[in-house]
């Protein structure tokens, strides 16, 4: 394989990785515990279309739109049903993470016991082949994932930075009490923020549903991929998201370029190692005194 | 224009607050004393809905409010300026109004951003910077703004001079009597600082214990030295 094809395979990861960080972060930033979770609202997205294509003959692209809804209207039924609750009743970020693991293996276990735990794809027919761009072979999936991954990244950044709701999302995320004390209801925007959040998540599921194929347990890695972009790149900023999974697509992809596949998840987790050591705060990140899990 | 009655309010099972009656007069400053952990911010965040009150009713203008979430009374024109200069560090001067003013339409909030622009010239310019970076007296001149963009007819205030030095003090008790003056807001505020607050205020409680100990006019303390004292022991 190329220097080039590394570089283009690459690119197509850190786009997915993209998208997962920046609803894991955006959830992070709100509630400020680890929603593991995220990871089957990644899955669901997946199987939401496999279901709705697949199993019920809808158009592609009708699937694609019902199953971003259904991956949002998922992750707001998590947190009204769960993560709510548990906070009014002044629950710590540990009983959340706990309670997120829960939900997220037991959501496991039901795509697991209504698809089955075998391998599913969205295609049809042959894998098509790539185009021939100065003499990388890029494929159509690969350009939309990218293409995608930027808007949605560029839209989320004008989002938060200019509507009202995506203010409110901010504030919450810097100071909840004094959100609150400004008349924002914590809640509200909490679920707001799991909607969009989770349909970022769905979103990723799909296209790498549609590049590759899926199955039950595809949640957990993408999630932690996400997690690693998120510290690379520093918790609360959507740039150093985007360079983090950038960071993270380019070394895992070398490394398989120059060493072995087997090796791609390693090289994630000690590049994550070397920033938790040295540079805690990420690229972009904030220097923070206490992280909350 | 506000009466507390009977109110009782604490954090988890530990009551802070049994049964204290107080009213701020439309167009006053009221001011709230005591020593440390006496319960007077406790007194103003329940009133605010910032935390539940368990007995006892807060009227506004004749309407109960007790327990109606702060989004409510932020559009029935009661304003909260926190504790300790808060302002929302990680993002600028002007999205910090814009957040205070978020429920306004854009016009009417362009019309207010431009009096606190007046009242405060050294916000303007630097309404690009990160508020986190602000001194401590801008901090604190923001936290005001924020909440006066919504034109509130009531503002509580939490000891606003919490970290201040003397000279920002007098800056900021001159602005809170102007606030009153000018932009007609009548004042609840929970004041550390008893000198400079029986200086600014119409009416003074003491809250000692979770009960109120004293009521009455400042003049009565500021010359009763003793009486003053024993209030603080």
């Amino acid at each position: 394989m190329s220097l080039t094809q590394t570089l283009v395979n690459s690119l197509s990861a850190a786009a997915v990785y993209a998208l997962v960080a920046l609803g894991f972060a955006l959830i992070y930033n709100t509630v400020r515990f680890f929603h593991f979770a995220h990871g089957i609202v990644f899955t669901g997205g997946a199987y939401f279309v496999f279901l709705l294509k697949v199993w019920l003959g809808f158009p592609l692209f009708f699937s694609i739109i019902v199953a971003i809804g259904l991956s949002a209207i998922l992750g707001c039924l998590i947190e009204i049903s769960i993560y709510r609750r548990l906070r009014h009743k002044g629950a710590s970020s540990l009983i959340l993470l706990l309670a997120s693991l829960g939900v997220y293996v037991v959501l496991q276990n039901i795509v697991s016991m209504v698809f089955g735990d075998d391998i599913k794809t969205i295609r049809s027919g042959m894998v098509e082949e790539g185009i021939n761009i100065l003499g990388t072979k890029v494929t159509p999936i690969q350009i939309a994932i990218i293409a995608v991954s930027l808007s949605l990244l560029v839209s989320c950044f004008l989002f938060l930075k200019y509507t009202k709701i995506g203010q409110s999302m901010r504030a919450v995320a810097n100071d909840p009490e004094l959100a609150c004390a400004s008349g924002i209801e914590s809640d509200r925007v909490i679920l707001a923020t799991f909607a969009l959040g989770s349909a970022l998540a769905g979103i990723a599921g799909i296209l790498v549903a549609l590049d590759v194929d899926m199955s039950p347990t595809m949640g957990m890695n993408a999630l932690m991929m996400g997690v690693v972009a998120v510290i690379i790149g520093g918790v609360g900023s959507i740039p150093g998201v985007a360079l983090g999974a950038l960071l993270l697509g380019m070394a895992q992809h070398l490394g398989v370029w120059k060493i072995s596949s087997q090796w791609q998840d390693a090289i994630a987790f000690v590049i994550l190692l070397i920033f938790l050591l040295f540079r805690p705060q990420g690229f972009l990140g904030r220097k923070i005194k206490k992280v909350t899990i | 224009m506000l009466n507390v009655e009977e109110l009782e309010t604490g954090y988890g099972k530990k009551q802070v607050l049994f049964g204290i009656n107080l009213e701020a007069v439309e167009g006053k400053i009221t001011a709230i004393i005591g020593p440390n952990g006496s319960g007077k911010s406790t007194a103003l965040k329940s009133i605010f809905g910032l935390i539940p009150v368990w007995n006892g009713n807060v009227i506004y203008n004749g309407e109960p409010i007790a327990n109606r979430g702060t989004r409510a009374n932020v559009n029935d024109g009661i304003g909260f300026v926190p504790q300790g200069n808060r302002v929302f560090d990680e993002m600028t001067v002007l999205e910090n109004l814009e957040i205070g003013g978020l429920h306004l339409r854009r016009d009417r909030f362009k019309e207010e951003l431009k009096k606190m622009w007046g009242l405060f010239p050294e916000l303007e310019k630097r309404k690009k910077q990160n508020a986190g970076k602000l001194s401590g007296g801008e901090k604190q001149m923001l936290a005001l703004s924020r909440a006066l963009i919504m034109t509130p007819k009531m503002l509580l205030m939490d000891e606003p001079s919490l970290g201040l030095s003397p000279k920002l003090v007098t800056f900021m008790m001159g602005h809170i009597r102007k606030i009153n003056h000018e932009f007609g807001a009548t004042v609840l505020i929970v004041e550390q600082k008893v000198r400079e607050v029986l200086d600014l205020c119409d009416r003074v409680y003491s809250i000692k214990l979770g009960k109120v100990a004293f009521e009455g006019s400042p003049e009565e303390l500021q010359k009763d030295k003793g009486k003053l004292k024993h209030l603080f022991l």
